[in-house]
């Protein structure tokens, strides 16, 4: 089957419910055209994993698809505060699994590796640890010690945005990789979206996520955006604020429904 | 020079902690860290790599400070590029020359940490932005380096509200302390608009040099709790006319340091002028 498809289709067999890992960083080639397709679908309950929560969150909080996030970092970079997901947590409309970078990193190794659980010398005696119900012990069978055993985590979907990728669904990040890799290849549905489709060849050694571990590619130009996406365009400053002042006036639905008309 | 501000004092004091060799992780939002590695290396330390977070590299050449491009100077002088997961597992808790800086949302006298929610976990006053790598680092005998930039006694708590990071001891409700059963978190420095402060042999947090210009009673008047100190509290050393020129004009031009300092509309003033500023410079 074809794996290039409008963005409509590539989100067609999204669930609601479905653990959604987000790509980027904080305000850096972060999948926001696809996080307002999903929006756009009306899916509810969905839960966000991320390395950072951050602007595509918000979007889809905005639109109010979501009721967890499970991250080590909820916020909008040099921007402050993500508005929506803290009031969100405090208001107990969204819910929170706490992870810290290596507990998330773990947790998607796991998953590529396809182990239920992989081990680190963590702390057990952080309310962080004890605010997780689902994480184990486990003994070093040479007899030295114990670790934490970090539970896999297995994303339903990845969206990634990136700078090109071809039609088989070999994609080129063009800069930070982040945690890219690994959402890709640890969730059963990995959605690439990029600035440009191009032919392989122009590819050849800058290819970061491989074909197979890519369901669905979507031609998605300024697909970041007002996020950055190296090197076609810098963060958006002011168009992030116009959010903002939306959401801190209670208009972020209407704001995302004008922005949708606009775009068509 | 003239007009040292909280800013630049800061920047010095951080910048003094760098060591030749050092590989320097630059977090998400930290602009006087990023202006103290690289004053530290272009003066007193020229042999250190940079872990860029922001653009997923390691450099060897210090970015100035940016807001709209920050992935741009990190990417075009990349030694190589680096996945996360490679800096959090392998390199954070293994690599003895690996430091980075971190901002505690409330610490107490013995080094405990929380950047996660103020209130009741279950229902929280504040929902704050997270402890990232903080519970990792502070598990191991990492020494932990903290910074402040507004000294105050919402920050310097006697008890954290919720743990996220170890420091020497666990805070009892009734303030006495307990070992942790495991390892402990080795906290060696908290540096803050107003003073340095280290840790004592008997775990706790000390008062050990105030910067030019404030009192000792300021100091502990916006801790909130009482800091050990000798009956003769030295000045911190002021950053030099050279150190403060190269900050000024090369590291920082556009005064990203100060962002920390602002309140928020003045801080969303200035964030607007430097991205404009950044736009008409490229």
């Amino acid at each position: 089957m074809a794996k290039l498809v409008s963005m409509s289709e590539a989100v067609s067999t999204i669930a609601h419910g479905a653990l959604v890992a987000t790509g980027g960083l904080t305000l850096y080639r972060r999948p926001v055209a696809a996080a307002a397709a999903l929006a756009r679908r009306g899916l509810t309950g969905l839960r966000i994993c991320s390395f950072t929560c951050s602007f595509e969150t918000e979007l889809l909080i905005a639109a109010g698809c979501v009721v967890q996030l499970r991250t080590c970092y909820t916020g909008l970079d040099f921007l402050g505060a993500a508005p929506l997901a803290r009031a969100g947590i405090e208001r107990g409309a969204v819910g929170t699994v706490e992870e810290t970078e290596i507990s998330l990193v773990q947790g998607l190794r796991a998953a590529v590796e396809g182990l239920s659980f992989l081990p680190c010398p963590s702390s057990t005696e952080t309310d962080l640890f004890g605010s997780r119900s689902d994480v184990g012990i486990v003994d070093s069978p040479d007899g030295h010690g114990s670790y934490v055993a970090w539970p896999a985590i297995v994303p339903d979907v990845a969206l990634i945005h990136a700078s090109r990728a071809d039609r088989m669904g070999n994609a080129e990040l063009a800069g930070g990789v982040y945690l890219d890799r690994q959402l890709a290849q640890a969730a059963k549905f990995c959605l690439v979206t990029a600035e440009e489709i191009v032919p392989t060849e122009v590819l050849r050694g800058s290819v970061e996520i491989l074909a197979p571990f890519v369901d669905a590619v979507v031609a998605a130009p300024g697909g970041a955006r007002p996020t950055s996406c190296y090197p076609h365009y810098p963060v958006d400053v002011a168009a992030i604020y116009r959010f903002l002042d939306a959401a801190e006036q209670g208009r972020a639905p209407e704001y995302l429904a004008e922005e949708w008309a606009a775009a068509g | 020079m003239t007009g040292v501000s909280p800013a630049e004092q800061m920047i010095a004091c951080l910048s003094r902690e760098i060591r030749c060799g050092d590989i320097l992780g630059v977090a998400i939002a930290t602009p006087l860290v990023m202006a103290a590695y690289a004053l530290a290396r272009l003066t007193h330390a020229p042999d250190v790599l940079f872990a860029y977070t922001v653009g997923g590299t390691v450099s060897d050449v210090p970015s100035r400070l940016s807001l709209t491009w920050q992935e741009s100077p990190p990417i075009r002088t990349a030694l190589r590029s680096v996945d996360l997961d490679q800096i959090v597992t392998e390199w954070m808790l293994r690599l003895p020359q690996y430091k980075n800086f971190l901002r505690p949302v409330q610490i107490d006298p013995h080094g405990n940490v929380n950047n996660l929610v103020i209130g009741d976990y279950r229902e929280p006053r504040v929902r704050l932005p997270g402890a990232a790598g903080i519970p990792d680092i502070s598990a191991s005998d990492r020494p932990l380096y903290y910074y402040v930039p507004r000294h105050s006694p919402r920050t310097f708590v006697p008890k954290v509200d919720f743990l996220c990071g170890l420091g020497t001891a666990r805070v009892l409700p009734g303030g006495e302390a307990q070992p942790y059963e495991r390892a402990a978190g080795n906290p060696v420095r908290v540096i803050t608009d107003l003073a340095v402060l280290d840790f004592g042999d008997d775990g706790r947090m000390r008062l050990h040099s105030t910067h030019r210009g404030v009192a000792v009673e300021r100091v502990e008047q916006l801790t909130g709790f009482p800091l050990a100190r000798a009956s003769s509290v030295p000045e911190t050393p002021p950053p030099t006319d050279a150190e403060l020129t190269l900050l000024r004009e090369q590291v920082d031009p556009h005064g990203v340091r100060d962002l920390d300092f602002l309140d928020k509309a003045a801080r969303r003033r200035r964030i607007l002028d430097i991205a404009e500023a950044e736009e008409r410079g490229r």
